[in-house]
């Protein structure tokens, strides 16, 4: 099933007189399970690409689909609501609400969509232990290290079952160590789950990890392969 | 309940600054209630002083009295019409006078006067001219004795003990009669001082050959608050009764626009220091929500409608306004102690006695603040904290989040 359709997409920004194109004409779909990094330079649109999928941008030209909806016909509230129903989002710098408490900041986009307090609980409790938090539910994020308070992000992000979840750079404040954990529990929570990830990443655990990899250079795909059954191949070879 | 929980811990967050700023919201409504307190005690003062020495809370007069307040214009029946006005409002003190002019003559020297005819008892409990005598005493009922102001007596250059003639218009001529300087009073006001004298109701009415009718009946109440209420319940009473019923305002113009003025420019001076602390508000309710940015960026990409935030924006403000206006009432209950037990004594800076709008006011202030305009203030700070976060609030729902995640 497509979540994702990106149709022909442009975006470009305007710094004082100068006009800087960050997306040049973007075409790709995603589909339900995936597991994709969107890799390339500073500067080659991949943020770009993933805040305008997020409805956090508007595209100058193109469309974007989220299952089926036009983000261009929502306003910002209607954006919101689709984030909300549909999205999740794990940041390179965690951004987690610094007066809630894990187990609050899991909870957070539950609240929003009006989930009754015994299944928020246990849905979070949930997520949580599958991250491997389920002790720290009540710590605030300035008594987590960089590595837990992203695992939070991340059982925050796929607490409400979205289609899609969006990750930028989520491996790029952490040490090897916590970053190759990180990945390791969205592979997990990918596999078991079928949570789809979509990544914008310079780091090349993500690429091992990736089913599909697509390369962005000034603004374009420069490539699209998918990964893993090729590496199925290499490994049943 | 997220929205009450993120606001507390929010306000919590910059402890600092919320202390400082409900401080700043708290003392401002304290000074409030202590100016109040402090004006309303010298305006109510002021009335109460001017209401008792020279008419009443509700007055009721011949009608069309006050334009000229001829000597001979009387309620007619007045005694049953003062036994009715004292069924009408128990609470209230009632008050029989009649107003003259005339002119006082000694041996040396004549002066025009102003003189009203009391009944010195009563007029003793609601007048401050028996404690202000300072040579011999107040009338006492002899029906020969006038009290009369110490710059009056130094003009007519009488002492007490005197023999002097009042003569004004009778019922067809000229009408004289001897009187004895019972007593020398002063206010330390010159109108008070200088052209002012009383004698006693029986004699004037006798003067004037009015038989038991007096020009003016007046009903003094526990407080001048209740004038409104008093007025409205004597006007029913009396309908059609052929007099007019007047609250203070109107049997005392002068007085009543004294005192619209001096709470026109107190509540000019409200506003405006109420204005400058609005404006330090939205700063800092601003500033709050600017260094949280990135925050807000990120509760709208979790899903967050920009409603939202503005919902929490102002809900610190509530949580803030409601704490600061709790603690500001404290605050002027602790101002104002003071003024309500000991006064403060204001004679060293200005003099023992000054004169305002013709009376002579005591420089010790008392404070006289209402429950009710105590309750406005409050309420009035609480609505004034909101207000100021209604720009902040805006200017997060109109948050980009794109923008927002990129901010540091």
């Amino acid at each position: 099933m497509t979540i994702v359709t990106v149709d022909n997409v442009t975006k470009t920004y305007q710094q004082g007189k100068i006009v800087v194109p960050a997306l040049r004409g973007v075409s790709l779909e995603i589909e339900a399970g995936e597991f994709t990094a969107l890799m390339g330079p500073s500067g080659s649109g991949k943020t770009t690409l993933l805040n305008l999928i997020g409805g956090l941008d508007a595209p100058s030209g193109g469309r974007i689909s989220i299952e089926g909806e036009d983000l261009a016909a929502m306003g910002s509230a209607g954006r919101s609501r689709m984030r909300l129903a549909h999205l999740g989002f794990v940041f390179q710098a965690y951004n987690l609400i610094p007066v809630l408490s894990a187990y609050e900041n899991a909870e957070f986009v539950l609240l929003l969509q009006g989930v009754p307090k015994a299944e928020r609980r246990r849905k979070v409790m949930a997520m949580l232990e599958a991250v491997g938090l389920e002790g720290m539910a009540h710590r605030r994020p300035q008594e987590l290290s960089g590595g837990q308070q992203q695992r939070v992000a991340v059982a925050r992000a796929i607490a409400a079952a979205p289609s899609l979840v969006l990750a930028d750079e989520p491996t790029a404040n952490l040490d090897t160590k916590t970053g190759v954990a990180l990945l390791d529990t969205m592979k997990q929570l990918n596999r078991e789950h079928g949570v789809t990830f979509v990544f914008a990443t310079h780091d090349p655990k993500v690429m091992e990890r990736a089913k599909r990899v697509v390369r962005l250079v000034d603004g374009l795909i420069a490539e699209d392969a998918r990964i893993e059954p090729a590496r199925a191949m290499a490994a049943a070879g | 309940m997220l929205t009450i929980k993120m606001a507390l811990r929010n306000l919590r967050r910059n402890l600092r600054r919320s202390i400082i700023t409900a401080s700043a919201i708290s003392l401002g409504l304290g000074l409030l209630m202590f100016s109040s307190g402090g004006t309303d005690g010298m305006t109510n003062r002021m009335i109460e002083k001017g209401v008792g020495g020279s008419a009443g809370h509700v007055v009721i007069q011949p009608p069309d009295w006050q334009e000229e307040r001829e000597a001979r214009d009387t309620v007619p029946g007045s005694d049953a019409v003062a036994d009715k006005l004292g069924a009408t409002l128990p609470e209230a003190f009632i008050i029989k006078r009649v107003f003259l002019d005339g002119l006082l003559t000694s041996p040396q020297a004549a002066m025009g006067v102003s003189v009203v005819g009391v009944e010195p008892e009563r007029e003793a409990r609601v007048s401050e001219i028996d404690e202000k005598i300072i040579v011999g005493t107040y009338l006492d009922g002899d029906g020969r004795g006038i009290v009369l102001g110490k710059t009056l007596a130094e003009s007519l250059d009488v002492e007490l003990g005197d023999k002097v003639v009042l003569m004004t218009q009778g019922e067809d001529d000229l009408e004289s009669r001897l009187f004895r300087v019972k007593g020398i009073y002063s206010f330390g006001v010159i109108e008070l001082d200088g052209s002012y004298a009383q004698i006693e109701l029986a004699s004037a009415q006798e003067l004037l050959s009015l038989g038991g009718e007096v020009n003016q009946i007046s009903a003094h109440l526990p407080s001048a608050r209740d004038t409104e209420a008093a007025t409205a319940t004597v006007q029913a009473a009396f309908t059609g009764a052929g007099v007019d019923v007047l609250p203070w305002q109107r049997a005392l113009p002068g007085l009543a626009e004294y005192v619209a003025a001096e709470q026109g420019e107190i509540y000019v001076m409200y506003f405006i220091i109420f204005f400058m602390v609005g404006l330090g508000i939205v700063n800092t309710v601003l500033m709050s929500v600017m260094e949280r940015l990135r925050e807000f960026g990120v509760m709208l990409s979790l899903g967050a409608t920009p409603g939202r935030l503005a919902r929490l924006v102002l809900t610190e403000a509530v949580l803030l306004g409601f704490l600061a206006s709790l603690l500001g009432v404290g605050f002027g209950l602790l101002f104002n102690w003071p003024l309500w037990t000991t006064g403060i004594d204001m004679s060293a800076m200005v003099g023992e006695t000054v004169e305002v709008s013709g009376l002579a006011m005591d420089m010790v202030i008392y404070g006289d603040l209402s429950a009710a305009k105590t309750l406005f203030f409050a309420v009035f700070t609480w609505g004034l904290t909101v207000s100021a976060a209604f720009y902040p609030a805006y200017k997060a729902a109109t948050l980009k989040p794109v923008e927002c995640l990129q901010h540091q």
